[in-house]
Parts: structure tokens; sequence; C-alpha cells
């Protein structure tokens, strides 16, 4: 009779340990999951941040589109000859496989109506920046607006 | 056959009390690994490090900028498309690496190597990270 309890109570056992092993590896990966979560939630930079800090090279540096008379940089002017893909391409551009994951930018500007895209740009906007410029055509200023769509990642 | 039963339970017993252990030995491990925040901190430092580099892209001329913390306990490398933080007893694994892109005409580098002060400079086409010098405050 005792035999037939020992040999129940090891079989139940069994059951309940098969039971709480599926329930603790539930535990287990519920708490590293709220960890990761918590984690990228005191770790997170505002996507609007982190574009606004990328597109200032845009209208600031000689590099990009900002106008150079040859001894200074003047932020903020927009020097129309240069605004191009080659020099879009000089100043910002993703790593051709991958850049999809980084952010991409679509520019317009609006009173020229003359658009450009980084290269991983496929019209996912998530949001837009726009920033007042001077554009130089020649030697003639005007004022106008830079459209900047940004897509933070695909 | 009755002892071998009771010694099976005795087995069990200890099996249960050793699984529950090393669970609550995990858990603790994990909670205290998180408490430390020692990944964290330097995920901000990366990030704080990647956004350094973009404004300094940003500026016309040249500036130099320290960061406003004081980060002896950690190492920093900057190269041409990533800025890494790390600790020096870190594995490979546990290193924090941020990518960044420059113009094409720019060039990034630089290390520090557990100093208080931690400087970037943009010097013409060049961001170099750096101690910062006495003078620079």
């Amino acid at each position: 009779m005792k035999d037939k309890k020992g040999q129940f109570d090891v079989a139940r056992k069994t059951i309940y340990w098969m039971m709480a092993g599926v329930v603790i590896t539930i535990v287990v990966i519920s708490f590293a999951l709220v960890m990761a979560n918590y984690k990228s939630k005191i770790t997170y930079v505002p996507p609007e941040l982190r574009a606004e800090l990328l597109v200032l090279r845009l209208v600031n540096n000689g590099e990009c589109f900002a106008y150079e008379d040859g001894q200074r940089t003047f932020p903020g002017v927009i020097d129309l000859d240069r605004f191009n893909n080659e020099t879009l391409y000089h100043c910002y551009h993703t790593e051709q496989e991958k850049g999809y994951h980084d952010y991409n930018f679509g520019l317009m500007l609006i009173n020229e109506n003359k658009t450009l895209r980084t290269n991983n740009f496929f019209n996912k906007v998530d949001f837009v920046i726009t920033k007042p410029v001077l554009v130089r055509k020649g030697a003639e200023l005007s004022n106008d607006l830079l459209r900047i769509e940004v897509q933070v990642k695909i | 056959m009755k002892k071998s039963k009771s010694g099976a339970s005795i087995i069990m017993l200890i099996f249960e009390i050793l699984v529950v252990i090393m669970v609550i030995l995990l858990t603790l491990e994990v909670a205290k690994g998180m408490g430390k925040s020692e990944t964290v901190r330097k995920i901000n430092l990366a990030n704080d490090l990647k956004m350094m580099v973009d404004t300094l892209v940003g500026v016309p001329g040249n500036a130099v900028v320290e960061y406003p913390q004081n980060v002896s306990e950690y190492i920093f490398v900057l190269n041409q498309g990533d800025a890494v933080v790390y600790k020096k007893e870190d594995p490979e694994v546990m290193r924090v690496s941020r990518g960044f892109y420059l113009p094409a005409e720019m060039k990034a580098s630089g290390a520090l190597n557990q100093k208080a002060r931690l400087c970037l400079e943009k010097n013409s086409q060049m961001i170099i990270l750096r101690e910062c010098r006495e003078n620079e405050r």
C-alpha cells in the first residue's frame, strides 16, 4: 500500500515540476523582457532631437549646402549651385546595404521647387522639420523654406 | 523497495530546493546588474557622444565642447564611423558602440583612457576626442 503511495508521490511531483518548469521559464523570460523594456525607456532619445542635430549640417556646414566665399562659411545661407545630389551624398549618406535602418532625409526648397533625397530615403515620412533659410542664386539672396522629411528607419 | 522510494523522494526534495535557489539567484543577479546600471550609463554616454559629434559637424568654424560629467571610470574610442564606450574590465560583448556618418572630407579620431574630463574638438575637417586641457573651462 505504502509502495503505491510512494510511486504516486513521485509521479505527482514529476507532473508538478513539469508545470513548474514551464511557469518558471515564463516568469524568467517576462522578467528579462520587462528589464529590457525598462532599459530602452531610460536610454530613449527622441528621434526629433536626433534628426534636428543631424540636419544642422545641411545649412551650416560648408561641405553641405552652406554658402562659402572662400574665406568663411555663411550658416543658414544655401548655395543653390551646390544644392544637388552629389553635394548631399558628400554631406550625408547612409550605408548602401543597411542604411534604411538609419535616418534618411527628403529635402525640398519650397520657393525654388527643388527636391533631393538621401540614398536610402523611401518616402516613409515619420515627421517633418522646416527651416527658414536664405538662398544664394548667383549674386542674389532670397528667403526660402527648407522642408526636411525625416525617415527614422524602415 | 520501500527504502528506494523514500530515497527518490529525498532526491526530489533536494532537487526542488536547488531549483528554487537557482531561480532566486538568477533573478537577484539580473536585478543587481540592472541596479548597478552600468550598461545604461554606457549606452547614455555613447548616445551623448554620437550627438555631440553630429552637433559639431553642424557647427560652422572650430569649436571645443566638454562633456559635463566625470567619466574617469570609462574608456572612450572615437573612430571614423563610431564611438565606443567601455570599462577596462569589460569583455568585447559589453562594449557599447554608436555609429555616425560624417561628411566625406571630415575625419574623426581619438581616445580617452579613464580621465575625468572629456573634450571633443572640431578643428577644421577633424573631430578629435581628447582629455580637456587645464585652461578649457
